[in-house]
């Protein structure tokens, strides 16, 4: 008689009969059986056909279960035999996915980033920092349990096998993508972050501190960017208060100065706020003519006249310099605060470009000129994303009032990657904007998101306050190397995929809307997200977060097009035909879920890091190495003409952008442009202008931004710097340096350059010989 | 140590800095900035490398009109 049995970590436990005959009842059950004393019986005979056959002494649980699935094969239980499989096999995968978790544990501690490929899914955490190994612990506990005790097991079969990818999928019962916050809604009366309230600003200082406040506690509430959708109406009434208070002590000091006063400042303020209406930037509102008047009471003409030259020209210089030291206070803080405990800074987004006052004109050439000089050390940040807004009649024409911003962003974005570039003009656009409302000019968040229409609430398409819900993207390329040039077959799986996407988006958002406010304390609790601010602590949020978009989105369209026709669509007009019809038909299943649920259903051009890689190698797995398809360790992002083939700036931009107008979940498209574009502003601009004519949504312009940290050289460096002549690694003598008029501090920590824009501008890369 | 600030001396006796000091690269990734190629994934890695340029000025026939539109609408 067996006494023991070996487990698999093997341990012996005593054998114990009972344990056959429930597991033989469950399976019993899930086939429709109730009768345990037939399980009984089975075990019985389990146990003693394993006493006869069992070569050793103490079997093994895995011999026991084969010779269950015998005797129940033989004794003709074949339902249950098969529900008992089933369960079998089930409860080994998830030991396997139990085993393969602490793998990756294992591999997450003891390897670095450079080894270790998980360590470097997403670019911008530090995999090797502390908190950046925790977050991935968190990470991939949280995918495995999702997996197994959330999805339903055939959207998880489709997650696992890579038909589709369910993205952020470690946020999955917690949060939502991403949000466009109205700051200026944020800051009336002042807000809260949850550790202290903080007052409604009173300068342009405050009012960039708090952006950034904002931008950050928004960024622990979701796992997706934070958007400013309009961030020059946002900062310019920190700009108009700045004014105020300037004037006011300048004219204090000018009364002091010209012995009118002991103490100018409470006369002054008498003075300013006395005024008829307050002085501004461009317009000084009738106050110089009254303190001119009140003073000539005091004073003669020249004294009075004085006194005013004095209190405009200092009060414009310092409001001036406020506002830079404001936005370069601003581009510091978001490449340095953190969120995400502690191991990313926030994804932030600025848009800008179309508010023509002259306090946003400050607040956007102070921006751009702050980018432009780089952080502290010269370097190119990598935070804030800047999204410059193109419209005509704004800034598109040379007689448009904020044509010379335009001018200055595509400067700035030739040296430093940003600003991208967003056109509201374009006819998909163009249709929510109303003149004077900035809140209907479209927006983009992070690399690309875009939510503006509203199927939900159609007298609300606006940017404020809403954003992305969740998204999930469709391997393209699989469909089409499973339909094997079968159009039919093609369209009839791309279908089904939809269909599952659109159920798993829905099982999401049925998770998503269960939340209640006080599990958003910043996005819901200070009423960043639309309407919340109707809600109570312990209400759900689930109506409110109607108003945000579920979008399905794909990958590798090229690849596709490649597999089903043998072209991609910057090589074939057929491919380019048959690749808008794939899209169209997304878009048009979308927009019939939109219209029979009044949920805003969208499509995206998905923006896939860790996925480009994962995705190909499960295919190349499943159907080896297809030129054009499978053969590259990477699927082309969403609708791009592929990265390695050779074309034309103005050819690809007319390939890619019929697409934008079909993703109105998201879109971008981008050129690479060879050599220095600061040295060539006629072509960069050539470039940005062909987009806005062609239609495209969103664009941005590629160039390589190399740095030398020794000597501070910024541009394109090859395998020599062009300035101090070093190659990568190889030290260069401080004589030189000191020579080349970069080498001034000896002693501090970062000796070698320090940034300085003036400087920097006249410099000239010295030739090497 | 800080590696930018360590001197170390050549043949000549002459001060040098920079020893071991690579250049940084800053690339585009899914629509974000990183500073250095290290923290790429393998996939984006070998996306990176393959990348080709778009040429603006020697664009293929049919496009140099509308370029030119462009360029002097400017």
């Amino acid at each position: 008689m067996i006494q023991q049995i070996e487990k698999r970590d093997g341990r012996c436990v005593f054998f114990d009969v009972t344990k056959i005959a429930n597991a033989i009842y469950k399976a019993a059950e899930a086939s429709g059986g109730h009768d345990y004393q037939m399980s009984m019986r089975l075990a019985l005979d389990v146990a003693d056909y394993v006493d006869a056959n069992c070569p050793t002494s103490t079997p093994t649980v895995e011999y026991v279960q084969d010779a269950v699935e015998k005797i129940l094969v033989e004794s003709g239980h074949a339902r249950t035999a098969k529900a008992y499989i089933l369960y079998r096999n089930e409860r080994s995968r998830q030991r396997e996915m139990n085993t393969r978790l602490m793998k990756i544990y294992e591999d997450l501690t003891f390897q670095s980033a450079i080894e270790n490929d998980i360590k470097r899914e997403n670019a911008n955490i530090d995999g090797d920092t502390a908190m950046g190994t925790m977050l991935k612990y968190g990470s991939e506990g949280a995918k495995q349990f999702n997996e197994m005790f959330l999805l339903e097991p055939h959207i998880a079969k489709a997650h696992r096998e890579g038909d589709i990818h369910i993205h952020d999928f470690d946020f999955y019962t917690l949060t939502t993508t991403c949000t466009q916050i109205d700051l200026l809604k944020l800051f009336d009366g002042g807000f809260s972050t949850g550790h202290g309230f903080l007052r409604e600003p009173n300068d342009i200082m405050s009012y960039s501190a708090l952006a950034c406040i904002a931008i950050q506690s928004n960024q622990n509430d979701q796992h997706g960017g934070q958007s400013v959708p309009n961030f020059d109406y946002s900062m310019a009434p920190g700009v108009r208060k700045t004014y105020w208070h300037k004037y006011r002590d300048n004219l204090a000091k000018a009364l002091e100065v010209f012995g009118l006063e002991e103490e100018g400042l409470e006369a002054a303020k008498a003075l300013v706020e006395a005024c008829p209406g307050k002085p501004v930037l461009g317009d000084d509102n009738g106050a110089s003519e009254y303190i001119r008047s009140r003073l000539l009471e005091r004073t003669d003409e020249k004294t009075a006249d004085s006194i005013l030259a004095f209190t405009l020209k200092y009060a414009r210089r310092e409001t001036e310099r406020a506002t830079y030291q404001a936005m370069e206070a601003l581009v510091h803080n978001l490449n340095t605060m953190h969120s995400r405990a502690g191991a990313q800074i926030p994804f932030s987004s600025l848009n800008y470009g179309t508010d023509t006052s002259p306090e946003a004109r400050l607040v956007m050439k102070s921006l751009l000129l702050a980018t432009e000089a780089g952080l502290g050390n010269g370097e190119t940040s990598i935070f804030p994303i800047h999204i410059f807004k193109v419209k005509e009649g704004v800034n598109y024409n040379p007689e448009d009032p904020n044509y010379d911003l335009f001018r200055l962003a595509m400067r700035v974005s030739a040296k430093r990657l940003f600003p991208n570039f967003s056109f509201l003009d374009a006819p998909f656009n163009a249709q929510y904007y109303k003149p004077g409302r900035p809140e209907t000019e479209a927006a983009y968040m992070g690399c690309r998101t875009r939510v503006i229409g509203n199927v939900y609430d159609p007298t609300r398409e606006i940017v404020n306050g809403r954003g992305n819900l969740s998204f999930t993207s469709i391997n393209l390329p699989r469909i089409a190397l499973k339909a094997e040039g079968d159009m039919e077959a093609f369209f009839a799986e791309l279908d089904s995929k939809i269909e599952l996407v659109i159920e798993q988006l829905k099982a999401r958002f049925r998770i998503q809307s269960q939340k209640r406010v006080r599990n958003y304390p910043f996005l819901m609790g200070q009423g960043v997200w639309i309407d919340s601010d109707k809600l109570s602590p312990d209400d759900k949020v689930g109506e409110v977060l109607k108003h945000g978009s579920l979008t399905v989105g794909f990958i590798g369209l090229a690849e596709c097009l490649k597999a089903l026709v043998g072209k991609h669509h910057g090589e074939s007009e057929q491919a380019q035909r048959i690749g808008l019809t794939i899209i169209t038909r997304m878009r048009e299943r979308m927009n019939r879920e939109s219209r029979e649920t009044g949920m805003n259903f969208t499509v995206i051009a998905t923006p896939a890091e860790g996925l480009s890689g994962r995705f190909v190698r499960l295919d190349r797995e499943r159907y080896g190495v297809i030129p054009g398809v499978t053969d590259r360790d990477y699927y082309t992002n969403s609708f791009h003409v592929p990265v390695y083939y050779p074309i034309s700036a103005f050819k690809k931009i007319q390939i890619e952008a019929p697409y934008h107008e079909l993703t109105n979940g998201g879109h971008i498209s981008y050129i690479e442009l060879d050599g220095d574009p600061t040295q060539n502003l006629d072509a960069f601009e050539a470039v940005v202008r062909y987009m806005k004519e062609c239609g495209i949504g969103y664009g941005s312009i590629n160039h390589p931004v190399d740095r030398d940290p020794i000597c501070g050289y910024t541009g394109i460096i090859g395998d020599v710097c062009p300035r101090c002549g070093r190659r990568e690694g190889e030290a260069v003598s401080i004589e030189k340096l000191r020579q080349l008029g970069v080498y001034k501090n000896h002693n501090s920590d970062t000796i070698g350059y320090h940034g300085d824009p003036n400087e920097e501008r006249d410099r000239r890369p010295n030739p090497l010989r | 140590m800080n590696q930018l600030n360590h001197i170390t001396y050549n043949e000549n006796g002459e001060a040098m800095v920079g020893e071991g000091v690579g250049f940084e690269r800053i690339r585009r990734i899914t629509g974000y900035l990183v500073g250095t190629l290290d923290r790429f994934n393998n996939a984006k890695r070998a996306e990176e490398r393959d990348r080709v340029k778009h040429d603006v000025y020697h664009s293929v026939a049919g496009n140099a009109d509308a370029h030119d539109d462009i360029r002097h609408s400017a």
